[in-house]
Order: structure tokens, then C-alpha cells, then sequence
């Protein structure tokens, strides 16, 4: 056996010391092909982290100099202290919760109601995300126009059914009812597809184990349904959530952050004071702020949702 | 045993009407702009149903008003916003293929450290409120020039394309297993024709729904080209604002203008419904 | 054809050694079995070979040539997944001449043609050559993998578990037609399974593995006989060989091997005394194949005779495999299909002392291996 060793040497003792490794382009190769992405992640970046200095300054576009002035976290103090700022807070978080509880919810329902096999629920499951291609603008404009005293529909159909006609956007006690409103109809398909593909997803096996069981409609739903069900609901939540708690478009198109400062998210303050009163480090905080925040949920929901998918898994095997 | 099957039937019933009743919701304020943009002007203000259809605002907005005042709004500004969608539409999704692609295999195949970080990051683009990018760069375009440019415009729109296309590839790529590449390996092939000859063919259809949809998207945005861009790169999403806002309230062409300008994303929802989910969902859900 | 070297072979992914420590050399032609339980390595040592997986240590060395350096499609070796790995989007047909078609690989299309009807041919898949993969069984897949990696002529031929994945009577059928194929592949050749059956049957040399390192290496029937440790004995044949933990003891100047209950009492052979002395050890695990205890009438005690009851008698077709409860053992026995047992009934039962293997209690090997 030695001895073979040794012939199958003979050939590489003439060598340079046998190469180990790859060349070094095909060892490099998966960083190399990586890099293009790296370059735009770091393009986004820059401006990133100059929008963060910017905050920590008083950069104002209509004030020289203004961007040299280096004053730390003052812009943050001042708006948490600011007096709109609760008011922001709470209308940012009021949107995101109501939309996304209720498009949640609905959104169950109608994958509940599309989980059947008749030919009305292929043909309209086809159509579904129709409201959701639309442009955000455009969609908020046509309920804006359905909503408009002169031209619009909504007021004279709900004066048929008996019920009063409405302000909707014009007045701060309906403005969030029909800005929700509006994200619920253009939203609810998203979550229903998804909720939809986790229905179907769901092994047979355990259900009728638990029918042949004798199991109760509750406990099938709180210990089958559910926890299949969950990495879906979290799907569900962390995009309608995050998206809406930084919804742009829709609030805009309505009202612009009104009527007044009714809808004055987060995003929307800092739109109106850092582009429109050109107050950039005035209005950055809101942003960064906003974005830690987001930062920081869609990193526990994402993690969450990997825990949940786990659970679920146990369920098929 | 009767009531059994009557209880179904009901039950099939009420479903089917409750079915039946969320797509009216749904599907009323799309057909009600569809009405809006075939009424002329002078049926406006009418809410009646029956009508006499026009192509009028069609073609005003396409031709211009041969019979409008001078000042009314968009008269001919239509057909290049919407071709200014389209250059920006496809320009940010042919630059994310061409950066996304490779990166997305990278994502699936290779294992390196700070891999998962990377993808999250790629991610946090997408949840991102936008404004925190789009402020700094609305002063840094304008020292570069980069302001009111295509250009500009499709290298923000990264920050909704790119992100789209690396996780939904990625989850497209995972799906193949890496056996069939390491077969082609073995049997003497280089690793960039194994990618045209073998990966890219079957993973060629989510390819082209994450595409399609990731056009949508670029396509449906409002922020980047109302604050990054102007008169040169106007979009049809920005112009849209100009039928309400103007002094004549043309609500009629502007629904002629938001029925053409919705129209390729309807077609491509219907082109993709099988990806659908895949895509909307950045390849979690794989329905 | 050519001669295929390992030379201190490690594989890790993260904190899991793969591969350890695999030093191997097969000749030129040779068809080497390696056989191992699933997680044994198997797969990996493979893809090692193939280039597909880089080592974390070690050397590769084919017809001479060092290949760590080396890219899998520089390497001239063909390889059958266990997954087949087809391409699915390419027919019959075109998945068998991929190969041939590859860069820098100069055949014409007819030299194209005739390889991939001949390897249609020999497999019997020729009727499918213009299916797709999914419309194929997985018996037929399995043969389609293996015509891709033969229709070339590679310096080596990896076969990952080649027909693991058919029913019993078609891997039967199979492994006959693989003895049979042995001669037309004439391929540097390693076949990797964990079936000991397609092992014995096919190798002209069989290595075992387990959990990354080599268990033993040598000519099946070697194996069989003299395995080096339990591992091994344990891996060969069927029904599995009986292992009964005794006490060396010395009684009269003789040497004597009393199982732990002192049920079983065996007479050292001539042949392992030195062996044991040598080892120094007193606790032993002792090796009795099926085939090697008989049933005896005479219920005495005796040396080399226990008794006990009768658990379960299985007749199955030919043969019948008696399983004993002796003591706080339970020991299988090969009998002739004429006999018949009750359940409980006693019986006695009889080893022939040269044919025993002791392994070393504490390390498992066996004692006449060092």
C-alpha cells in the first residue's frame, strides 16, 4: 500500500508544492457577483446617513449655513415636545392598527369564503387583486371623487338605504374613516390571497383526525387552524403594518395632512416640513425616528414568523 | 338528515352572497371610473347611469382639447407622462435584474457570515419609510444634477424593485436543488453556462411574474417622482393629481387618464395570478 | 480509467465532521463498494471526489494528479446522483448527451447519437428517450442518472446508491444487471450504498464507513469472516450476528468466556487464545453468526451448549430463523425449513468455537486486529 502511495507521488514530487485551493477568481467568485447589489446598498446608504447627520444639525434650505450648525439630538427633544407630536403619534399608530386589524380580519373571511370549489369563487378569486394594482394615488382618488358632494356616488347610495350623507375626508371626525377606508378596499386582497394560499396549504390528515376524534369547532380552530395559520397572519401583519404605519400616497392624495392636522402622520409632517417649509432637519426626525421603529418590528415579527413557520411545520410531518 | 342539507345549502348560499358582496366593494370603484371617464363634461354632474358614452376625455387627454381654453390642464402632457411611466417602470426594473439576479443566487447558494444580515437588510429597503432617503436626496440631486432625471429616479426606485426581485429570486432559486447544478458541473460545464443553460430556463417563469410585478410597483409610485423629479420626469401617478387640482375640475378626463394608466398592471395581474402570491408575499408564502 | 487516490481526506460543514480522515487508493478499473449507514459520509467522500465539494483538509489525487486545485468540469469523472438530479426541463434524450456536449468536448453528432442509443440499449430505457423526467418512474429516473454517467468515457464513475430507491424485487433484478454491466463499465468505479446485500454481491473490494472514518477495508467475503470491528460484523449478513458480552474466566487451566448472566458459557478456540492473552483484557463481546449455532436435542449442560426458550420461529421460504431467549440474551439461529418450534418450547442450542469472533469490550475492535 506504501508503495503505491509513493508511485502516485513520483508524478507530483516533480511538481511545485501540489495547489490546495481554487484560483483565487473562483474562490472570490460569490462575493464578486455579490457586488453590484453592494454597491446600491451603499448607495442607498450615503444618503441615509446624511439624512441622520442632517437631523442633528439645523439644516434649513432657506437659511445659508444652517446645515454647519452641528446641535445634536435637539431637533428630537424638541419634537417629542413639540405640540404635535402626540397628535402624530397617535393618528400614525390609530391608521396602521385599525387598517391592518381590519384587513386581517376581512381578509380571513374572504379566504374562508374563496376556499370552496365552485366555479364563483375561481372566477372571482381571478380578480381579486384587481383594487391592489391600481396606483395607491389613483385609487384614493376615485374614492375621493366618490366621496365629492357634486360628482360623487357614495353620498346618494347611502341616502337610498336610509342613511345620512357624509363629510368624509372634509371633516376631522370622518377624515381617518375614509382614509382607512380607502386602504382596507385596496389592501384587504393582500391579505386575503395570503391567508388563502395558508388555507390550502393545510394538511388533511390532522382535521380528520380530530373529526374521527369527536373534536368541538373551537378546539379544531385553536389548536389546528390557528397555529398552521399563523406564519400567514404574521406575513399579513408585518406588511400591512409596516406599510401603513408609513403610508404616503393615500393620506396625501386625500387630504395632504389634513383637514388641518388630522392626518399628520409621521411621514406626512416630515413631508410637509422638510419639502414644503424646506425645514429639512425640522422634519428628518419624524422619518429616522419612524424608521427605527420599523426597523426594530419588522425584525422581531420576522423572527417571529420563522418560529411560527416551525411550529407549523411539525403539524404536516 | 333534512336540515342537514338544507343548513348546507343555505350555508352555500350566504356565502356565496357574502362572496359576492365584497367584490361590488371591490370592484364598484373600478368600474365606477371606468363610467366617470366615458360621461362628457356636461353629464357630470349627473349621478345617473344611463348615459351617452364618449370617447370626448379619451381622446382629449391623448390628442389634446381642440376645443379647450388655453391654461386647462395636461393637454397634451398625457402621453409623455405615460411614456415617462414607462421609461421609469422598466429602466428600475432592468437595472435590479441586472444587480438582483446575481445577487439572489449568491443569497441562495453561498454561505458566509453575514448572509441573513444582508437579505434582512435588502429587505428593511422595502419597509423603510421613504422619506428618509428621498429628503437627503432631494438636496444631494440637485448638487449633482441628478434632479428631475431619469436616471435619478430609477436609482431610487431601487429601493422598491431591488428588494422585490433578490427575495422572490432567491426563494425561485432555493427551489432548484443545488444537485442539478453540481450534475452539470460533473458533467463538464462551466459555471456561467450552467446559470443560462440550466438555471435560468427553470426558474424562467417566476423570473418573469417577479419582473411584471416588480414594473407594477415601480410603475403605482408617487413619492420618488412628486419630490425627486419635475416637469421632465413627470409620471402619470403625479400628473393624476393635476386633473383634481387644477381650477377647472376635469374629473371626467381624469378618469380617462387613471383608466389608461391602470391598464398594464390589470393586464399583468392577470398574466401572473399563478405567481402571485409568491411574488406579493417576497417569497415567504409560496402558495 | 484511472487510479483514483485519497490521501488524508477531512470534510467539515461547521462543527460536523463529515469525512475524517480518509485515505484510500483504487486501481485502475477497480470497482470499489463503500458501504455505511445513512450519515456515514458516503455521499460526501463523492462529491469530494467529484469536485463538487471542496475538502476541508487532505489531498485528491486522479491518474496521479493532484485535483484540490481543480474545478468539478475540469475533472473528467462522472458521477450518479441519489437524487438523480435530471435536468427537468430537458427530455431523455438530451439529459443522456449533455455530457457529450459539453466544452471542450469534441464528439460529433453521430459519435453523439451511437453513445446515447448504446447506453439506451444496455439500460432498457431506449422506448423513453423523448419523455420528460417528471413523466418517468423513479426506477426508470434512477436508470436515466446512471446512462448520463456512463455515456461518457470518465476517468472515474461515482455511483451514489444507484438503485436504493426501487422496490425489493426490482433492486434485485437490478443488482444482477449491474454484476452483469460490471464488465462493459470499464470506469475506475465507486459505488456507494448501505445495502450490504448490493455490497457483497457487486465489490471487488468493499470499505466501510462510519460516521466519516473507515471501518475496515478488504474483499467482501474477508469482511464477512474477519470483521475488525462490531460495527462491521454487525453491518454483514443477515439475520445480524449475535454479540454476547462475556467475562474472560479461567477454570481448570482452561479459558473459558461466561456471558454477564452466566447463561452462556463458550471455550475459547485455540486460534484466539493468543490474541486474548496478548490484549490483556477480560471482558470481551462475543460474535456468533445465525448460520453458525445449531440446535441440539441433548439438553445438558455442557460447554459450548446453552439452553434457553423459544421467542419467535419465522419460516421464511427457504430457511427459518429461530430467535432464542437465553438468559438475558435473545439469539437469532439459522435453521433448515423442516424444523419447527413452539413458542416457550426449550431448546438447546450449540456454537462451533471456530467460527467465534471476540471483539475487545471496551473499543469495540476485534482482537486479532491491532
Amino acid at each position: 500500500m506504501t508503495g503505491d502511495l509513493a508511485s502516485v507521488h513520483a508524478s507530483s514530487r516533480d511538481l511545485p508544492q501540489a495547489r490546495t485551493q481554487l484560483p483565487f477568481l473562483v474562490r472570490a467568485r460569490p462575493y464578486l457577483i455579490l457586488l453590484p447589489a453592494l454597491l446600491i446598498l451603499v448607495g442607498i446608504l450615503i444618503p441615509f446617513g446624511m439624512g441622520v447627520y442632517y437631523s442633528l444639525t439645523t439644516y434649513a434650505l432657506n437659511r445659508p449655513g444652517s446645515l454647519d450648525n452641528f446641535v445634536g439630538l435637539r431637533n428630537y427633544d424638541r419634537m417629542i415636545h413639540s405640540s404635535g407630536f402626540i397628535n402624530s403619534t397617535t393618528i400614525t399608530l390609530k391608521y396602521a392598527l385599525s387598517a391592518t386589524i381590519v384587513e386581517l380580519l376581512l381578509g380571513l373571511g374572504i379566504a374562508i369564503l374563496l376556499n370552496r370549489d365552485t366555479l364563483l369563487a375561481k372566477i372571482l378569486q381571478t380578480t381579486l387583486i384587481f383594487p391592489m394594482m391600481v396606483a395607491p394615488v389613483i385609487g384614493t382618488l376615485i374614492w375621493k371623487l366618490m366621496m365629492q358632494p357634486s360628482v360623487g356616488i357614495l353620498n346618494p347610495i347611502l341616502n337610498t338605504v336610509g342613511l345620512p350623507s357624509l363629510q368624509w375626508a372634509s371633516v376631522p371626525e370622518t377624515a381617518l374613516f375614509s382614509v382607512v377606508l380607502v386602504d382596507v378596499w385596496m389592501f384587504t386582497p393582500f391579505a386575503a390571497l395570503i391567508l388563502l394560499a395558508g388555507l390550502r396549504s393545510f394538511p388533511r390528515e390532522p382535521f380528520e383526525a380530530a373529526r374521527v376524534d369527536g373534536a368541538s369547532l373551537w378546539f379544531t380552530f385553536r389548536n389546528l387552524t390557528l397555529p398552521m395559520l399563523t406564519p400567514y397572519i404574521i406575513i399579513v401583519v408585518l406588511f400591512r403594518f409596516m406599510d401603513s404605519l408609513k403610508q404616503f400616497d393615500i393620506i396625501f392624495a386625500m387630504t395632504e395632512g389634513g383637514p388641518g392636522n388630522t392626518l399628520m402622520t409621521y411621514q406626512l409632517t416630515a413631508y410637509r416640513t422638510s419639502i414644503q417649509y424646506l425645514r429639512l432637519a425640522q422634519g428628518l426626525p419624524y422619518a429616522v425616528m419612524l424608521f427605527f421603529a420599523i426597523y426594530i418590528t419588522s425584525q422581531y415579527l420576522v423572527k417571529f414568523w420563522g418560529k411560527a413557520q416551525r411550529r407549523a411545520a411539525g403539524y404536516s410531518s | 338528515m333534512e336540515t342537514k342539507v338544507i343548513n348546507k345549502r343555505a350555508g352555500r348560499i350566504i356565502a356565496d352572497v357574502l362572496m359576492v358582496a365584497y367584490f361590488l366593494f371591490a370592484l364598484f370603484p373600478i368600474f365606477w371610473m371606468v363610467l366617470m371617464s366615458l360621461k362628457s363634461t356636461d353629464e357630470l354632474f349627473t349621478t345617473q347611469f344611463v348615459f351617452k358614452p364618449t370617447l370626448d376625455n379619451y381622446h382629449a387627454i391623448l390628442f389634446g382639447d381642440p376645443r379647450a381654453a388655453a391654461g386647462v390642464v395636461a393637454k397634451q402632457e398625457f402621453p409623455r407622462n405615460f411614456m415617462n411611466s414607462v421609461i421609469i417602470s422598466s429602466g428600475s426594473v432592468i437595472v435590479s435584474l441586472i444587480v438582483g439576479v446575481p445577487a439572489a443566487y449568491a443569497l441562495a447558494r453561498y454561505n458566509f457570515k453575514a448572509k441573513e444580515n444582508l437579505a434582512f437588510t435588502f429587505l428593511s429597503f422595502r419597509f423603510a419609510p421613504e422619506l428618509v432617503v428621498i429628503i437627503p436626496l432631494s438636496v444631494i440631486y440637485r448638487k449633482l444634477g441628478l434632479y428631475d432625471t431619469y436616471y435619478g429616479i430609477i436609482w431610487v426606485l431601487q429601493l422598491i424593485t431591488l428588494p422585490l426581485l433578490i427575495w422572490v429570486l432567491r426563494s425561485y432559486f432555493e427551489d432548484v436543488s443545488p444537485e442539478i447544478e453540481q450534475a452539470a458541473m460533473v458533467d463538464g460545464y462551466p459555471w456561467w453556462r450552467i446559470f443560462f443553460r440550466i438555471l435560468l430556463p427553470l426558474v424562467r417563469p417566476g423570473l418573469a411574474a417577479a419582473s411584471l410585478l416588480a414594473f407594477v410597483f415601480a410603475w403605482n409610485t408617487f413619492m420618488f417622482p412628486l419630490i425627486l423629479g419635475a416637469s421632465q420626469v413627470q409620471t402619470v401617478t403625479v400628473s393624476a393629481l393635476g386633473y383634481v387640482s387644477s381650477a377647472q375640475a376635469f374629473f371626467n378626463r381624469m378618469a380617462a387618464a387613471s383608466v389608461i394608466a391602470s391598464f398594464p398592471q390589470m393586464i399583468v395581474a392577470l398574466s401572473i395570478q399563478r405567481y402571485l402570491i409568491r411574488g406579493l408575499s417576497f417569497g415567504a408564502v409560496k402558495g | 480509467m484511472a487510479k483514483l487516490a485519497l490521501e488524508h481526506l477531512t470534510k467539515d460543514f461547521g462543527n460536523v465532521r463529515a469525512v475524517n480522515d480518509v485515505s484510500l487508493e483504487v486501481e485502475d478499473g477497480e470497482f470499489l463498494v463503500i458501504l455505511g449507514p445513512s450519515g456515514a459520509g458516503k455521499t460526501t467522500t463523492l462529491k469530494l471526489i467529484a469536485g463538487v465539494e471542496r475538502p476541508t483538509s487532505g489531498m485528491i489525487y486522479i491518474g496521479g494528479k493532484p485535483m484540490n486545485a481543480i474545478e468539478p468540469h475540469h475533472r473528467n469523472v462522472a458521477m450518479a446522483f441519489e437524487s438523480y438530479a435530471l435536468y427537468p426541463h430537458y427530455n431523455v434524450r438530451d439529459n443522456l448527451s449533455f455530457p457529450l456536449k459539453a466544452p471542450g468536448r469534441k464528439f460529433s453528432q453521430q459519435e453523439i447519437t451511437r453513445r446515447v442509443e448504446e447506453v439506451a440499449e444496455l439500460l432498457n430505457i431506449a422506448p423513453l428517450l423523448d419523455r420528460l423526467p417528471r413523466m418517468l418512474s423513479n426506477g426508470q429516473k434512477q436508470r436515466v442518472a446512471l446512462g448520463r454517467a456512463m455515456v461518457r468515457e470518465p476517468d472515474v464513475l461515482l455511483l451514489d446508491e444507484p438503485i436504493s430507491h426501487l422496490d425489493a424485487k426490482l433492486r434485485h433484478r437490478m443488482r444482477t444487471e449491474f454484476k452483469a454491466l460490471e464488465a462493459a463499465i470499464r470506469a475506475t468505479t465507486i459505488y456507494v450504498t448501505h445495502d450490504y446485500l448490493e455490497a457483497m454481491s457487486l465489490a471487488d473490494r468493499l470499505v466501510v464507513l462510519k460516521e466519516g472514518t473507515i471501518q475496515q477495508s478488504g474483499g467482501p467475503h474477508e469482511l464477512f469472516v474477519n470483521p475488525a470491528n462490531v460495527f462491521v460484523a454487525q453491518l454483514l449478513g443477515h439475520p445480524q450476528i449475535n454479540l454476547v458480552e462475556c467475562t474472560l474466566q479461567r477454570t481448570n487451566g482452561a479459558l473459558q468466556l461466561v456471558s454477564t448472566d452466566g447463561a452462556i458459557k463458550l471455550e475459547v478456540p485455540e486460534r484466539l487464545r493468543g490474541a486474548l492473552e496478548n490484549a490483556g483484557i477480560d471482558q470481551v463481546i462475543a460474535g456468533i453468526r445465525p448460520q453458525h449455532l445449531g440446535v441440539v436435542d441433548d439438553h445438558r449442560p455442557a460447554s459450548n451448549v446453552f439452553t434457553g426458550t423459544v421467542y419467535v420461529y419465522e419460516r421464511l421460504g427457504t430457511k427459518g430463523t429461530l430467535t432464542a431467549t437465553v438468559g438475558a440474551h435473545r439469539l437469532d439461529v439459522l435453521t433448515s425449513i423442516e424444523e419447527s418450534f413452539a413458542i416457550d418450547e426449550p431448546v438447546s442450542l450449540t456454537i462451533d468455537p471456530a467460527q467465534l469472533s471476540l471483539f475487545d469490550a471496551k473499543t469495540h475492535k476485534n482482537i486479532l486486529f491491532n
